[in-house]
């Protein structure tokens, strides 16, 4: 599939955001961006269709519901 | 929608012999025709357990969000092998739990190539091919070839034995059959394409 290519601005408090998660992750910043906005779409999608972003913590037996605005 | 293609090799189930097949990066309306007007007939003729599966409506849905993308096989003019993945869940094997891998939604080779019905045993490898595709696209994407899949019971013996993958056992969370789950590493993965399974 052929790519596009943009430049990304990001502010010092963000670039140090995605190096700690591209390390963490082992992925490279295109990589972990990409990822980012699949999850985006996939929260989006599922926000728009009326459902909640709820997460879990089974040993704690918690769950919350993350506010998405 | 449009894809890319590449050349790959099955092996003519007949003649032994290697034969040349095109593998593409997307599904294209002519597999989804494929699948309905060829393949759908002898599945539901067959009573298989995937009959119910119905690849125009899972496209519509998959193809909007960009978390899932999608193959196809096509040789001698048609669909052999239809796959879809999602790229942004993660791995359950501790030593790489919560990293990224590629998992396998669906995966369906046509039934004139499946080995459990002889009689059309036309082209073989298409599910490795297939497999290849999905640890090429891990590896791509920055996954270091790690994918997970949950498998139909016919299909157990080859990602564990053919594919090398580890067997996680019966997920009691997958709805709405309790499917085994498998995860290969990146060492199975490096294995899989170094012995060209």
């Amino acid at each position: 599939m052929s790519k596009r290519t943009m430049t990304l601005n990001l502010t010092e408090r963000e670039m140090h955001v995605l190096d700690q998660l591209c390390a963490k992750k082992g992925l490279n910043k295109t990589a972990l961006m990409r990822q980012a906005l699949r999850l985006y779409q996939a929260v989006d999608t599922r926000l728009e269709q009326g459902d909640k972003l709820m997460f879990e913590n089974e040993e704690k037996n918690e769950k919350s519901e993350m506010v998405v605005l | 929608m449009s894809s890319t293609s590449s050349v790959v090799y099955l092996r003519d189930g007949a003649t032994g012999q290697l034969v040349q097949a095109e593998l593409h990066d997307s599904i294209l309306q002519r597999h989804l025709d494929d699948h309905k007007n060829h393949w759908n007939p002898l599945i539901v003729a067959q009573g298989e357990q995937h009959g119910h599966w119905d690849w125009e409506r899972k496209w519509s849905h998959f193809s909007a969000q960009l978390r899932y993308q999608s193959f196809a096989i096509e040789c001698n003019g048609q669909s052999q092998g239809l796959m879809i993945v999602n790229t942004i869940k993660r791995c359950r094997i501790r030593q790489q739990a919560n990293k990224h891998l590629v998992y396998v939604e669906y995966l369906e080779a046509a039934p004139w190539n499946r080995r459990e019905i002889p009689k059309w045993n036309r082209f073989s490898g298409v599910g490795t091919v297939l497999m290849a595709a999905a640890i090429q696209l891990s590896i791509d994407e920055g996954n270091h070839g790690r994918i997970g899949l949950h498998s139909l019971p016919q299909a157990d013996t080859f990602y564990r034995d053919k594919c090398g993958m580890t067997d996680l056992g019966p997920d009691v969370s997958y709805n709405p059959h309790p499917l085994r789950y498998f995860e290969m590493t990146e060492v199975q993965a490096a294995a899989f394409i170094q012995e060209g399974r």
